[in-house]
């Protein structure tokens, strides 16, 4: 090889010398191709077709001098074989496709570790490049909010014509008691946390707020005779009516309310509609549960009935809005006439007629509460979601989309969700740099739009399908919940991320049905009974006496669809479920338990609590 | 003055597609008979093959160096010559490799001579150029 002229650089000694001759001090700048050019001594055409073809390859330094002196050869070969520049120059064809082909060739010479990480690179690089381009090709689509679901879920509101509507008289009869959304320290306030029963020193001050408001009272009561609630729902403060949003304590500004004019149907999601008349109906039932009381209490039965009528009343005006969270509230709404019937009947036996007693049964039988209404809409409520969060590809069927809003981006959203639910709200996907970039992901991890639906509606059915059956007939069947772990692996359970955030627990709602619906049974039983000690002056043997004349029959443990279990106890009935442990407890009650498993909170694995549902006893009216 | 088959240019040359696939044999069949450094193998080539088989010396280091990566040919410098030469000589991998292709261009070439595409090779180079 060419040694190194002594008029190299030091720095370009040491650049063009091998490491392992530097390391030894021996600075012959071997790898510097140029050199060996200028040294053979070539014709000068002969010599720039080579510095071509070298420079061309763009090889390492090592591979280039390697090149360059077999290339020397050859032509210095040539030279002595007599022939010609010229001639040589037309033999050896194009120096640039030769430079480009001698490039792949020796990189193709390369180790294989070389060829791993660079082929690696390559195909990571180009993976990112296809991933940096989905992602933004994902950020430029927009989910296409196409119908207006909060209409759906309006259209009974509207529907109602505008004297049949209760809402404004329940309006103006919460705002006479003073009852509203802000309600503290005021005797409402007061009167709705004290739970003092007739007899106990605290009693007093209900009475005295419900003889103060007995006006506002009667007004409940008329509102809830009406057929229709009549209450318009909204996501957007600004269109709630103004006397409403004195009654919900919504105070909103000049800015606010000029922001709100501009909200089109992308702010009218479903889920984020305002549902502040339920807490108010809820407090209208505890308002005529006590009254009952203090009615019956004061010899006057006419009222008490009427009150746990209007209960009912109340009730069904809840479930208007057909959302499972109304509908759950009207259930609780039905459960405050329930214990007013025990109550009265406790301490008054008498003071309602036979024909009375009959009624309320036929009442409380016509006011069942309607759960698949609940679930239609919770279906309503997750089509809006999937319209909200999905593009739409015309067949039902779509991706994520990181713009869900003017304002808001999917991961924004997710975590103010997280929030809500007590997490922590920051995410660091706010960005939208970021979150541009993890959308593609997102999308292979989470199912899509059409499987998304697909699996909500598979547990919806299931759900209904169970709710159709006796409780004892599927009690035993797998968590309906589990169906969802099918998806392994430590990104599963992001597959179906949107069925697990808005899907309700329908295992604690086919409980919370369950229950309650035995609370209803109780309620027919104890009337039958009531009736049947009046005309026979002392209690039946057995449950199967009230049937047919006080019944069309008995109703059935609805755990086991066994006999309910009766017992007489210092002279009162006693009707009781063994509940969901399934063992008789002999009417020892579940300790607590207020029978209220909420469709939203998670579900409970620990074995049923021990002890009984006492449907039906007079014996200890609190 | 000696002159080198390979710049006779009123040879046959072939397609460049068929060149293509021959020249790799063509190259290791004249490996076979023995290591060669580069300018001695393009001479062999077109002197054997009367021009038909010369292969441009902008193609052929490519294709050595791609028969290196392959390890069908092995190279190595000596430095003892007047210049420092690659010399390049065929792997066992190679003999191999060049067995198998020249059965492969034996049946063509009967298949070729079947259809009367063909005749004697010698007949074929000689009036390849007319």
């Amino acid at each position: 090889m060419t040694p190194a002229m002594s008029s190299d650089s030091l720095l370009r000694r040491i650049y063009y010398s091998r490491l392992r001759d530097v390391l030894r001090g021996r600075l012959d700048a071997r790898l510097d191709w140029r050199q060996i050019v200028a040294a053979a001594d070539l014709p000068a055409e002969l010599a720039n077709a080579v510095t071509q073809v070298v420079s061309k390859s763009r090889l390492w330094r090592s591979e280039k001098a390697a090149v360059a002196a077999e290339l020397v050869a050859h032509f210095q070969d040539g030279l002595e074989a007599s022939v010609s520049s010229e001639q040589l120059l037309t033999a050896f064809g194009d120096a640039q496709d030769a430079g480009q082909l001698i490039r792949r060739a020796k990189r193709r010479n390369r180790s294989a570790a070389w060829q791993l990480w660079h082929y690696g690179w390559m195909t990571a690089a180009g993976l990112l490049l296809v991933y940096v381009m989905a992602g933004v090709w994902m950020a430029t689509s927009r989910p296409s909010v196409s119908v207006n679901y909060l209409e759906v879920l309006n259209k009974p509101a509207l529907a109602a014509p505008e004297n049949e509507r209760a809402w404004p008289i329940y309006r103006d009869a919460f705002m006479s008691m003073g009852l509203n959304l802000t309600k503290t320290g005021t005797p409402a306030a007061d009167f709705l946390t004290n739970d003092a029963p007739p007899g106990d020193p605290k009693w007093n001050e209900k009475e005295k707020f419900l003889n103060a408001n007995l006006a506002a009272i009667a007004k409940l009561r008329e509102a809830a005779a009406r057929s229709h609630l009549g209450f318009v729902t909204t996501p957007v403060r600004s269109e709630v009516n103004e006397k409403d949003r004195e009654l919900f304590g919504m105070v909103l500004t000049p800015e606010e309310i000029e922001a709100d004019k501009h909200k089109t149907i992308e702010d009218r999601w479903v889920l984020s509609t305002l549902l502040p008349d339920l807490q108010l109906l809820r407090d209208a039932g505890r308002i005529l549960e006590a009254d009952a009381h203090r009615a019956a209490m004061a010899g006057d039965g006419g009222t008490a009935y009427a009150d746990i009528i209007a209960i009912l009343g109340v009730s069904r005006h809840a479930e208007e809005a057909p959302l499972l969270v109304a509908v759950a509230v009207a259930d609780s709404i039905q459960s405050f006439g329930r214990n007013a019937v025990r109550d009265v009947l406790a301490e008054k036996p008498s003071l309602w007629s036979d024909v009375q007693l009959r009624d309320l049964a036929h009442q409380f039988a016509g006011a069942k509460i309607d759960w698949a209404r609940g679930i239609e809409g919770e279906r309503i409520g997750f089509y809006d979601s999937m319209q909200r969060l999905y593009t739409d590809n015309g067949n039902g069927d779509g991706r994520l989309a990181l713009r869900i809003s003017k304002d808001q981006n999917l991961f924004q959203l997710l975590a103010s969700v997280n929030q809500a639910g007590g997490g922590p709200g920051d995410t660091v996907l706010a960005n939208s740099g970021l979150a541009l970039l993890t959308m593609p992901a997102a999308n292979m991890v989470v199912a899509s739009r059409k499987e998304m639906l697909e699996t909500f509606e598979n547990a919806t059915n299931a759900a209904q399908a169970r709710m159709s059956e006796p409780y004892w007939k599927v009690r035993e069947q797998p968590l309906l919940e589990t169906f969802l772990d099918k998806e392994q692996g430590p990104l599963g359970r992001f597959h179906y991320l949107f069925v697990r955030l808005m899907l309700p627990a329908y295992d604690n709602l086919l409980k919370r049905i369950v229950m309650s619906n035995s609370g209803t049974d109780g309620v027919y039983i104890g009337l039958a009974l009531e009736l049947y000690h009046r005309q026979h002056h002392k209690w039946p043997e057995s449950l199967s006496e009230l049937a047919p004349q006080w019944l069309p029959e008995v109703p059935v443990d609805r755990i086991t669809g066994q006999p309910l279990h009766y017992k007489i106890v210092d002279d009162k009935p006693l009707v009781y479920s063994v509940g969901l442990d399934g063992d008789d407890d002999n009417g020892r009650a579940v300790p607590g338990e207020k029978g209220v498993w909420l469709p939203w909170t998670p579900l409970k694995k620990d074995p049923p609590e021990d002890g009984d549902w006492i449907l039906w006893t007079t014996a200890n009216s609190n | 003055m000696r002159i080198n088959h390979y710049f006779l240019g009123d040879k046959m040359k072939l397609e460049r597609e068929l060149m293509r696939g021959a020249a790799p044999t063509a190259v290791m069949q004249v490996l076979s008979a023995g290591e060669k450094y580069g300018y001695e193998l393009v001479e062999a080539l077109a002197r054997q093959s009367n021009g038909v088989l010369g292969v441009g010396q902008s193609t052929l280091y490519p294709l050595l160096y791609n028969l290196e990566a392959k390890g069908l040919v092995t190279s190595r410098v000596d430095e003892t010559g007047a210049r420092p030469r690659r010399f390049y000589r065929l792997t066992q991998l190679g003999r191999r490799k060049l067995a198998d292709e020249t059965k492969q261009w034996q049946a063509l070439w009967e298949a070729f001579r079947s259809l009367g595409i063909a005749g004697q090779p010698s007949t074929m180079l000689a009036g390849g150029a007319r």
